[in-house]
């Protein structure tokens, strides 16, 4: 019969049609390490889960204080994450439009001080980058004293009242000296022939010179071609009042600052080869101060 | 139509879309540890890490599923030298990555087993247990060793085989399932063995032993030309090399990153853009390591430079703006670092001391 006919050419259409059409690319989570991994997957779809990291902190009492320090970046009030960058967006205090491509740069011998001015310092330094806000890779386990993506704690905070943070921005000259592996592995090194140790930051993107791109790379370091080498900038926040039961501190990094005083920074004199560049190396450590300020602290209790 | 031919109709069309990609339905399980059943486990196998890696890097990574063994180790080189993981037969990975090259071939793209021809060079292998990027291939789209094995077995264009198929081949193979067997406790041949094998095989070829490692450990001295190059290496006035391609204290020789180093104004090959689908990582390739360049030629992701002489030309006078273009790449604006030829002997000199002889010769890294 004509009806049992098309009836059988249409089911048979649609079972052969849905078998091809739902069977393209299969997606699902590529990574061998994680969770799910999917071993006849051939397109990645960000679906990884990965095992939580384990915690080297056997020894971590729950009643000593923990302060966790945040770092969010703008610049002039125009949030900066690595999804803006690229963009044209930023102009600085010298009318000089510019884009983001990569910021990172490393923080050292944070210190806590109460307000009786006592002080504690706290072992650690931490890499921050931008382009890794929660660091992906899974396969670091997070040493005691290493900040995670841009976040650093602070462990074991005695009781106490207080009053000012403070941090270096780079290495000061002893901590220059060390051998850090996992900063080598990074290529973070700074050349030997400008004092050796390591970048204190690589800051880089895109201007407009006369309407054509160009690029700069603002690189920090030691300021070896001149006489005053040590380079690194010692910040000291106040304003706040916290004490150690689990507080957030959110820090307000303003990446205009870079750019504007004591020296107001023209792009067109000083985008590349500043390494060398000891009035560059010096405007930059003059510029940095103000970078860094609190924004708001949260305390649990 | 009579009732029941009715429901046979509505029965067939239900299965045929409820079985059409039951494949994608299904939850993904999480592939088991295998544990021996019997009572010879395999035995564990640690890497020798050389001196100057001990000195200035972090531990080489090992996925925690996936430990080194003697048997594993001793299976991935079976496999990695085998043609039978190809679909007729008569390639394996060693076709393209040969060991006497620093695992790689001297082709500027290598022909698969149908006589078709890639379009990306074949990347050398060694010290990957130190890329802790754990990114592979030059866009960085597989995930790791073992991801990075699945990919050539089952492309068209290289040994064009199927995974079910390389499988069962290795299934019927008179001793392949004892060494199966030996390495993780399972005669049963799967891929995710077959490219874990692979992987620890691959995790042991480590490259410290050249001339400038034993010069940075006290052993030898540099000429004075392989001193002025590696000088002009480090400085940002010279040859501006070391953001990208490391230092005495990255003795990599790579960052391991993605970069677009100036090759070409306009891209025919988005590079790592071709996989995050973002415009701004168009053009940007993975940096390889600097060592053992005498034997890895061509160079560069398509293979476009013959010679070093080539690569130090480009770099020196032919590097092109783009979109994209690195800022690490400081002089680009004048097309490059416009070294002298005096420069670029001594800068090719250092590069040459970076050559590890022993590397191609080590008998545990040839064929069976």
């Amino acid at each position: 019969m004509k009806t049992t006919k098309t009836l059988l050419i249409l089911s048979a259409t649609i079972a052969i049609s849905s078998f091809f059409t739902s069977c393209s690319t299969e997606k699902g989570c590529t990574d061998p390490l994680a969770i799910n991994f999917d071993k006849d997957a051939e397109k990645d779809d960000g679906s990884c889960i990965y095992p939580a990291p384990t915690n080297n902190d056997q020894n971590h009492d729950h009643a000593n204080g923990h302060v966790t320090l945040v770092f969010n970046h703008h610049f002039d009030g125009l949030p900066v994450t690595s999804s803006t960058f690229n963009d044209f967006r930023y102009v600085t205090a010298n009318n000089d439009t510019i884009s983001i491509t990569k910021l990172k740069y490393l923080l050292s011998g944070f210190k806590l001080f109460k307000t009786n001015g006592d002080s504690i310092k706290f072992h650690g330094y931490s890499l921050f980058d931008i382009a890794n806000p929660i660091p992906t890779d899974p396969h670091h386990r997070l040493k005691h004293d290493e900040g995670s993506g841009l976040t650093f704690p602070l462990h074991d905070v005695e009781k106490g009242a207080y009053a000012y943070l403070g941090f270096t921005f780079g290495f000061d000259s002893t901590d220059n000296l060390g051998n850090y592996s996992d900063l080598n592995v990074k290529n973070w090194n700074w050349p030997a022939g400008l004092g050796g140790g390591y970048h204190f930051m690589q800051f880089e993107g895109q201007y407009k010179n006369n309407g054509n791109d160009s690029t700069f790379a603002y690189h920090h370091g030691t300021a070896f071609n001149g006489p005053d080498k040590i380079n690194h900038i010692p910040i000291k926040l106040t304003g706040v009042a916290f004490n150690e039961d689990n507080a957030v501190v959110n820090i307000d990094v303003n990446l205009a600052d870079w750019f504007r005083s004591p020296y107001l920074w023209d792009l067109n004199t000083y985008h590349n080869m500043l390494m060398p560049n000891y009035t560059a190396q010096k405007m930059m450590q003059a510029n940095g101060h103000n970078v860094f300020s609190i924004n708001s602290v949260i305390q649990r209790r | 139509m009579t009732t029941t031919n009715k429901l046979t109709f509505v029965i067939l069309i239900a299965l045929a879309v409820f079985y059409s990609c039951s494949k994608d339905k299904d939850p993904v399980t999480p592939t088991p540890i295998s544990t021996p059943p019997n009572n010879t486990s395999p035995t564990p196998y640690t890497l020798n890490i050389p001196t100057i890696f001990a000195q200035t890097l972090p531990a080489p990574f090992n996925p925690p599923n996936n430990p080194l063994t003697v048997e594993g180790i001793e299976l991935g080189r079976h496999l990695f030298y085998d043609p039978i993981l190809s679909g007729d037969g008569t390639q394996s990975c060693a076709t393209c990555h040969a060991p006497t090259l620093a695992f790689t071939d001297t082709n500027q793209f290598s022909t698969g087993i149908d006589g078709l021809k890639g379009n990306r060079n074949s990347m050398p292998i060694f010290n990957a247990a130190w890329n802790f990027n754990n990114k592979f291939f030059w866009d960085g789209r597989a995930l790791g060793l073992e991801g990075q094995a699945f990919g050539p077995v089952r492309n068209p264009i290289e040994m064009h085989n199927t995974w079910p198929n390389a499988v069962s081949s290795l299934q019927n193979h008179p001793t392949y399932p004892n060494m199966f067997n030996a390495a993780f406790g399972t005669p049963t041949v799967d891929s995710v063995l077959v490219v874990r094998a692979i992987s620890q095989f691959e995790r042991t070829l480590i490259s410290a032993n050249s001339k400038f490692d034993r010069y940075l450990l006290g052993m030898e001295a540099l000429t004075p030309q392989e001193a002025s190059g590696f000088n002009l290496f480090m400085d940002q006035q010279g040859g501006d090399c070391f953001h990208c391609h490391g230092s005495a204290g990255n003795p990599l020789w790579t960052d391991n990153d993605f970069h677009n180093n100036g090759l070409d104004a306009t891209f025919t090959d988005l590079g790592l853009g071709g996989v995050t689908g973002n415009p701004a990582d168009n053009g940007k390739f993975k940096t390889p390591s600097l060592r053992n360049l005498i034997f890895t030629a061509p160079y560069m992701h398509d293979g476009r430079f013959q010679t070093i002489d080539e690569v130090l030309d480009f770099y020196s006078t032919g590097v092109q703006m783009s979109s994209t273009i690195d800022p690490m790449m400081e002089h680009a604006a004048n097309g490059g670092v416009q070294l002298t030829a005096q420069e670029k002997a001594n800068l090719k000199a250092f590069l040459l001391s970076l050559t590890d002889n022993s590397f191609i010769t080590n008998p545990n890294f040839q064929a069976p």
